[in-house]
């Protein structure tokens, strides 16, 4: 009997593989393909993807250019991409107008939520929520805060600050770096004269390898040989990075994620086995390949529970959808179209990977609002306070 | 503030702080549909700024709500035009007092609307501003007046009522207000009026 031909599915992919953020674009093109790798190899989906790959090079008007060419000449439904917030914003009134669907696979800071987005990515209270609770039980409450100049850094800042000031702590300086400028020796300058015992970082890309990696320089100089190395805290640190950054200044370093390709599951150990032979034995999935792999198996499965690649039909199925994902349970909250996900926090080791140090004990609702941030239950266990010591800063809060 | 009539905004001249691209194309050519004259620029210089009528600002750039970042004051109807909606981004719109404001992307519909809420907020607050103004100096002037009116019922013997309206009639013969009256007393300017018997 004849095989039957499988219909073609065009998915628009909008990611920037070259510019500031390309490495990042390159890993979540990574975690797509091999979505779509794995869509078109099997025998339980009717259909095979073709993904139409659109590269705005980072350039925010770009990516309205090029998202208006997916939706009004390719006609694609549903279009994975996007990384900066300001990018979303970009695309997102056309995704509107014209009422398709974005599969978002970033880590965000939150306060959004549009039917015409799945937003695979981490909310706020699934990264610096759980970050700034660890931090605040485990390390200290005094931080010094090192970021670029743009909305994530002030956002980040500003629930940390806010969290910080709740425990009694206090944020001992801000400092703003131009997003894209490498210049950050000032910084480190002053973080070896000052002393701080927490860094938070949220530099991005070069800037933030350099900042690691003249950090350790300086910390390795005779005279400041023997001062104690504070750790250096981040929302974004993933493997990959820690290659970029050095052998030796990536080792010790805190980040709080959702996915790290350490993670030892059945699914990610499959997931890291495939990864590894589509894209060569030394590279490790990111947490932003992993999320844009699920974009792309999220959207294939509900094609094909709904039947059709309708945006309402595709959005109804999705909301039944709950997903074996190599980080564990994942499925999308209908309330918010943001997903229930699994936070943990790990520290950086030798050989470029991450030794995890907490995992929620079950999966996180996302709260892209904050509506349900309790000051009070949060710094209940603050250091310095009079609580007894938590088994886990990863509880699940109702 | 004259009343302004809310169908027209010809004439006004807009500044616009907001980078080029659609938002700030979108805006412009709807203000200038409306009949305003429109500067647009990516950064304004810092105010005060000659001829501007009305404002409008980028809320999503600068000032990243630092405690050493304070916003210049401007006394302008004044317009936030809105992209993220996080905390930390409305703070520091709201520590520049906007009028009204536009979420972006921004469109032809509703800018009208914002302006007739901009000029008419600002103006409503501009009034209320100079009515706590004069309230406040009034609240001050009080103890004068009461002391006034114990010097009057001391001398004259009369009771609070009279007293009270012996100053009033002095203070109307002079043509100036009780307060001012009452200090000019105290101070000694001016005799303690007489109280007329009847």
């Amino acid at each position: 009997m004849a095989k039957r031909r499988r219909e073609t599915v065009h998915i628009g992919v909008l990611y920037s593989l070259t510019g500031p953020y390309g490495l990042v674009g390159r890993e979540m093109l990574n975690g797509l393909t091999l979505a779509v790798e794995q869509v078109n190899a099997s025998a339980e989906f009717d259909f095979q993807f073709t993904p139409l790959v659109f590269d705005p090079g980072g350039e925010l008007e770009v990516y309205q250019e090029h998202c208006e060419l997916l939706i009004r000449d390719k006609a694609v439904r549903h279009i994975v991409g996007c990384y900066t917030s300001a990018s979303r914003k970009q695309v997102l009134p056309l995704i509107e107008r014209y009422d398709r669907l974005l599969w978002h696979s970033a880590r965000y800071e939150g306060f959004e939520n549009s039917d015409n987005v799945i937003y695979v990515g981490a909310a706020p209270n699934q990264h610096i929520v759980p970050l700034a609770r660890y931090m605040i039980e485990t390390l200290g409450t005094s931080v010094y805060c090192v970021g670029a100049n743009y909305l994530w850094t002030w956002e980040t800042n500003r629930v940390l600050q806010e969290i910080v000031s709740a425990a009694g702590g206090q944020i001992i300086a801000k400092r703003l770096v131009a997003l894209g400028d490498t210049e950050v020796s000032h910084v480190v300058r002053e973080i070896i004269e000052r002393k701080p015992p927490i860094i938070f970082n949220t530099l991005v890309g070069e800037a933030s390898y350099r900042f690691h990696r003249e950090l350790y320089r300086a910390q390795s100089q005779a005279a400041n040989r023997g001062a104690p190395r504070p750790p250096i805290l981040s929302c974004s640190l993933c493997e990959p990075e820690l290659r970029l950054i050095g052998p030796r200044a990536s080792v010790g370093h805190i980040t709080s994620s959702v996915y790290f390709a350490s993670v030892d599951t059945p699914e990610n150990r499959t997931f890291v086995r495939r990864y590894r032979e589509m894209f060569g034995s030394s590279n490790l999935p990111s947490v932003d390949a992993e999320a844009s792999y699920l974009c792309g198996i999220l959207l294939a499965r509900a094609i094909r529970r709904a039947g059709s690649t309708d945006v309402q039909a595709v959005r109804a199925a999705a909301y039944k959808d709950e997903l074996s994902a190599p980080q564990g349970p994942v499925k999308i909250d209908p309330e918010n179209n943001h997903c229930y996900l699994t936070p943990r926090l790990a520290r950086s080791r030798a050989g470029f990977t991450f030794d995890i140090l907490d995992t929620a004990p079950t999966v996180v609702k996302p709260d892209p609002y904050l509506t349900w941030l309790d000051l009070d239950d949060l710094t209940r266990n603050a250091r310095g306070g009079s609580g007894a010591r938590p088994a886990s800063s990863l509880r699940v809060v109702k | 503030m004259k009343r302004r009539r809310v169908s027209s905004f010809r004439g006004l001249h807009a500044l616009v702080e907001h980078g080029p691209g659609r938002d700030r194309a979108a805006l412009t050519a709807q203000l200038e549909v409306l009949g305003l004259k429109v500067t647009a620029l990516e950064t304004a210089p810092a105010p005060p700024w000659d001829g501007v009528d009305i404002f409008f600002f980028d809320a999503d750039a600068g000032y990243a709500g630092g405690a050493d970042e304070i916003p210049p004051e401007i006394n302008l109807p004044t317009v936030a035009l809105i992209g993220s909606e996080t905390p930390g981004r409305l703070e520091s719109m709201l520590a520049r007092e906007p009028s009204a404001y536009l979420l972006k992307p921004i469109r032809s519909t509703g800018i009208y609307s914002s302006l007739a809420i901009a000029m008419h907020q600002f103006s409503l607050i501009q009034t209320m501003r100079r009515k706590l103004a004069s309230a406040e100096e009034r609240l001050r002037s009080r103890r004068i007046l009461f002391s006034a009116v114990l010097q009057v019922m001391n001398q004259a013997q009369v009771d609070e009522v009279e007293a009270f309206r012996v100053l009033q009639r002095a203070a109307m013969a002079q043509r100036v207000t009780l307060e001012v009256l009452s200090a000019r007393i105290l101070s000694g300017q001016c005799p303690l009026p007489r109280v007329v018997a009847g």
